[in-house]
């Protein structure tokens, strides 16, 4: 198990504006490895010049642990990329446009249809191999980007937000299409603001804000980076503020608050959280209906740290 | 109005391009105006000719400077290649050799082989300079026949062939004078406007009317509360601006082209144009809806720009065209537009008499073609809106 | 790798309908259109009709009524006289009836109200008329028993005057403009050449970027891609020009192979300029479709597509332009084939097109092979 891709102190300038700031990455061979952030944040312009599509200002990328260029034939090989915007031939159905794409990687002709012939069934086109892209739903056409991107079997695949306006049927088979793909033995760049994917998919992920990685782990190291460790929500019809402040005292919990009918307390840490709230409505003879209790998600890790981030800047 | 100020934003970002097309136009129709052949003037034109003589005697000479004083002379080289480019691209006209022993056979009275010569164009002005030599030897003949020496007979074939016709050019009326006034060189400037109309409007207008009605958008639209006709108007009324903006354009630079504002009959001229260029962009609104592609835009652009521009007059002269494109022609919009041209500034030539009449019948015809153009788009509009793939 | 890629940008080039059939239908509609115009003004310069003209008679003049009345005779009379006074004869020229007015007082004299081709013949007829009646009149009175003999030689009319054609070929003015229809077809294919490029710059469209990405090597793909834009282009002129030549019956001499070769050289030179055209920096494809039209447009221009003796105007005022300008070039290898015994020329322009064609390349790739974009 080595490492992939190591990416140092990346810098990449647009005039006045720094697009990504000293950025460093190491991502190991067999990860799901995410790359999560708001628009803007920097995951495109980092995969770009990961595949030295784009030109950057400092640092270094090596892949395979060698010096990524755009001349590296031998690297590219071994890496399939599926992008943002579909990348087909308009003129070319199914079939031709998975068969050229791998054919710019495999010379073998026949080494070549047996691959292609796979990557359809993985994808799940074979009833439209004759389709020109133009004629296939968003999601199929999702399917199809993705299938030219792996036909050729590399060892890296680098995803850039592959399900935007995607069914949920075709999103579900990308995902475990992935992780199929995973499971044979690619390396899986996968940058996406859809956080339950990430969190479905990735091993290690990264999150990213204003060209700075701000934070980086599995999902448990993530998540336990920020304060909240449950979240209860109860419905309620009416909670004097007293109670609020009670609630407040209870250990492990740093906020109680009311709204629309619903009492939200939110805890760092604990056990038995859930007990010692009720018990206190009960004293207080507060009548509840139903009760959740949740465990925090990337979504809440992602929106307390950039919102530290963010606030952090203002102050 | 969200139709009017969508169409207006894709609009000015194309500016760029389409101020490319107008410059290039400007540049093609300023060219044209200043280098433009009047195919029809064949009167008393004085050919550029070259003459090579072989014979070099007294006799020869004489006839080389009599045709001297009748065209203009010009030297060559004698070499093949030489002669047939200059005749090509009409540095001279004719090529005249004097065969050697010219004078001697002319004297014995043997007019055979006394001259080849080469031409290229089988102009009128190359058919009369060869009848001009013929003639001179046929009278020199003559008058050796009557008896006198060759010197003799020369001299007098020369004063005979100098007798010209007593030709009066009958001026009609005030109207020569008053046609005199019209510039005819500056009337090619306002010949061409149709054809440079047709390929600007065309170019920039369709792309972005076609943005409009791709598909996607279109059904968009369609799902407002805008009627068909309502947005077939307000993409009429954004193209309107662009319209007019590119007629001044051409207008303002016609007074530059022509080195003074435009006077009396010229105006009417001014107006001829702003009507065709609404036919234009009523040609260029209806080939919009049917979405071609960008290709598809340039090709029809100078198909249909070069296509009515042959066939309506515009590039070859009506009174070169026969009877029967003629009668093609009249059923193109452009076919008036000339004719109301020709009125204005080769009146008394290949134009009618101006008549005020006439103006505004030719000027109407067009506004005729841009009514039945534009209620032809509001059919094909409301018929796709209707239909509704 | 290379007939891979070549293979399928054929493939998806052949497919791409829409320019392939504006660039075959373009010349067959247009070409329509000029061999209809070009037509109709032979009709009217050589058919001929008796002119209309009228005579005054102010004084009467037996001779040249007697002569009149012979032209006027007969299935191919020069002219068709009416006797008329003065003020009418005035008002038929006036209406346009007749083109002129011969006034016997005296001598001759002509009236006429235009400047054409029926004007100048009867001019041409009334100075002969005068010419022919002096010798007469000198004869008479100086060598009168000769009269006789010089009144027979007047009848006898020899031309000494031998034309030697200096070429084979055809010499219509207005062939030329076929020769541009064609030029403008091979320059209008500068639009797929341009596509190329586009498509497989990576800051230029995600296909291009997806590309970048292959371990093919961007030369092949583009080299690939160009191969195929020939091929497209080269049937596409093919077929432009076998509709001149046979159906439309367009002269082209009688070296017809050679046309299509010429033809042919041509394509490939206006499929590269598109190319450079679309390796330059970071205008939007309409942009540089615009620049690809605009310059073919401008080509044709200056090499007469619009106005005849454009290239004869340009090659007095700047000969060296017409050495370089693509449509010149192009039309100009027609013209020297129909109009030249040697080959001299002919090869001369077609090699001038190659390089051209060679040099677009050229700078397309090294425009195209830029290896990192500033961005995206």
């Amino acid at each position: 198990m080595g490492t992939v891709v190591k990416i140092e102190n990346l810098v990449k300038r647009y005039k006045e504006l720094v697009a990504l700031d000293h950025l460093s990455l190491e991502i190991e061979e067999g990860e799901v490895f995410g790359l999560l952030g708001p628009n803007g944040s920097g995951k495109t312009t980092t995969i770009n010049c990961l595949l030295s599509l784009l030109s950057y200002d400092k640092g270094t990328v090596e892949i395979f642990g060698k010096k990524m260029t755009p001349v590296s034939y031998d690297i590219k090989k071994q890496i399939g990329i599926i992008m943002q915007n579909v990348a087909v031939f308009q003129e070319l159905n199914v079939y031709e446009n998975i068969d050229y794409f791998c054919g710019l990687y495999i010379k073998d002709k026949n080494k070549r249809k047996q691959y292609v012939e796979e990557s359809i069934q993985f994808a799940g086109l074979e009833d439209f191999r004759k389709f020109r892209p133009k004629k296939l739903s968003g999601g199929l056409l999702r399917r199809l980007n993705i299938a030219c991107g792996i036909a050729h079997k590399p060892r890296l695949i680098i995803l850039d937000e592959p399900t935007v306006a995607v069914d949920p049927q075709s999103r579900n088979k990308i995902l475990e299409g992935i992780q199929e793909l995973n499971r044979k033995g690619a390396t899986i760049i996968y940058t996406s603001h859809y956080m339950e994917e990430v969190e479905q998919l990735c091993t290690r992920i990264a999150i990213m804000d204003r060209g700075k990685k701000i934070a980086e782990g599995t999902k448990d190291e993530l998540k336990r980076m920020i304060k909240n460790t449950e979240t209860v929500t109860i419905e309620v019809l009416e909670v004097p503020e007293s109670v609020l402040t009670e609630l407040e005292n209870i250990r492990h919990v740093y906020k109680a608050s009311f709204a629309d009918e619903k009492l939200t307390i939110e805890c760092s840490g604990g056990k038995h959280n859930l007990i010692r709230i009720l018990d206190v409505l009960q004293k207080e003879n507060i009548s509840f209906g139903r009760v959740y209790t949740e465990l925090p998600t990337l979504n809440d890790v992602f929106l307390e740290i950039t919102g530290k981030a963010l606030r952090d800047k203002e102050d | 109005m969200q139709v009017f100020k969508a169409f207006n934003k894709i609009m000015i970002s194309r500016i760029p391009i389409a101020m490319i097309w107008i410059i290039i136009f400007l540049v093609i129709s300023i060219i044209t105006a200043n280098n433009s052949n009047d195919y029809t003037e064949f009167i008393d034109t004085k050919l550029d000719i070259c003459i090579f003589d072989e014979d070099n005697t007294p006799e020869s000479k004489a006839l080389k400077e009599f045709l001297g004083n009748k065209h203009n002379l010009i030297s060559l080289e004698n070499d093949k290649d030489t002669i047939l480019d200059a005749l090509y691209y009409e540095r001279v006209g004719y090529v005249l050799t004097i065969s050697k022993g010219y004078a001697e056979k002319l004297e014995s009275g043997e007019i055979n082989d006394l001259f080849t010569n080469y031409h290229v164009h089988d102009s009128y002005s190359s058919t009369l300079v060869g009848s001009l030599i013929d003639e001179y030897v046929n009278t020199v003949r003559s008058y050796q026949i009557s008896g006198e020496g060759l010197s003799e007979a020369i001299k007098n074939a020369e004063d005979t062939l100098s007798q010209e016709a007593d030709v009066k050019t009958q001026s009609f009326s005030e109207e020569s004078k008053e046609n005199a006034q019209y510039k005819s060189d500056f009337g090619y400037y306002f010949q061409y406007l149709p054809y440079v109309f047709i390929s600007v409007i065309i170019v920039v207008l369709c792309p972005i009317i076609t943005t409009l009605n791709n598909r996607e958008i279109k059904n968009r639209t369609n799902c407002s509360c805008i009627s068909s006709g309502s947005q077939s108007l307000q993409i009429f009324l954004g193209s309107i601006f662009f319209i007019v903006a590119v007629w001044l354009f051409f207008i303002i630079a016609g007074i530059f082209v022509k080195g003074g504002f435009y006077i009396k009959r010229e105006w009417f001229g001014v107006l001829n144009s702003f009507v065709f260029i609404l036919v234009a962009s009523a040609i260029a609104i209806l080939i919009s809806s049917f979405s071609p592609s960008s290709t598809g835009v340039n090709v029809i652009a100078n198909i249909v720009g070069l296509g009515m521009s042959f066939l309506c007059g515009i590039f070859v002269p009506q009174s070169l065209l026969g009877n029967g494109v003629l009668k093609i022609g009249k059923f193109l919009p452009a076919y008036w537009y000339v004719k109301a041209n020709d009125m204005i500034y080769f009146s008394g030539d290949v134009g009618e008499s101006f008549s005020l009449s006439k103006i505004f019948e030719y000027i109407g015809i067009q506004m005729v073609f841009v009514v039945v153009l534009f209620v032809l788009v509001m059919l094909i509009m409301k018929a796709k809106h209707d239909k509704a793939e | 790798m290379f007939w891979h890629n070549f293979k399928y940008e054929l493939i998806s080039g052949l497919r791409v309908k829409d320019v392939i059939i504006w660039l075959i239908i373009f010349p067959i509609i247009l070409g329509g259109f000029f061999k209809i115009a070009f037509n109709s003004i032979y009709e009217k310069t050589t058919e001929f009709s008796a002119i209309p003209i009228a005579v005054t008679e102010t004084e009467k003049n037996e001779v040249f009524h007697k002569v009149m009345s012979q032209i006027s005779e007969g299935d191919d009379a020069l002219f068709k006289v009416t006797y008329a006074e003065k003020n009418e004869a005035v008002k038929m020229l006036d209406k346009k009836e007749v083109y002129g007015i011969i006034f016997t007082d005296g001598g001759l004299s002509l009236s006429v109200s235009d400047n054409g081709i029926e004007q100048t013949i009867i001019k041409t007829f009334v100075e002969q008329y005068i010419r022919q009646e002096k010798i007469i009149k000198d004869t008479a009175m100086n060598h009168p028993d000769k009269l006789d003999e010089v009144i027979l030689s007047l009848g006898n009319n020899v031309s000494a005057n031998k034309n030697i054609p200096l070429t084979n070929g055809n010499t219509d003015y207005f062939i030329t403009f076929f020769y541009n229809l064609i030029a403008m077809v091979a320059l209008f294919g500068s639009i797929t050449g341009l596509h190329i490029s586009i498509s497989n710059q990576g800051n230029l469209s995600p296909l291009g970027a997806r590309k970048c990405c292959s371990p093919t090597p961007k030369s092949i793909s583009l080299l690939a891609g160009l191969m195929g834009s020939y091929i497209l282009q080269i049937i596409c002129i093919i077929i432009s020009i076998t509709y001149v030549a046979f159906v439309l019956k367009i002269d082209f001499g009688n070296r017809l192979p050679l046309v299509y070769i010429s033809g042919i050289i041509g394509s490939l030179m206006g499929v590269s300029l598109g190319f450079a055209v679309g390796s330059f920096g970071r205008m939007s494809t309409k942009a540089k479709e615009g620049v690809a039209m605009s310059v073919s447009m401008l080509s044709c221009f200056f090499s007469g597509l619009m106005e005849g003796d454009m290239k004869a105007i340009v090659a007095e005022k700047a000969p060296w332009f017409n050495e370089i300008n693509p449509a010149a070039l192009i039309s100009d290898a027609f013209y020297c084939l129909n109009i030249y015994d040697d080959y001299d020329r002919y090869i001369k322009k077609n090699i001038t097109m190659i390089i051209l064609a060679v040099i677009f390349v050229i700078i397309g790739f090294m425009l195209t092979r830029r290896r990192k974009y500033a961005s995206l």
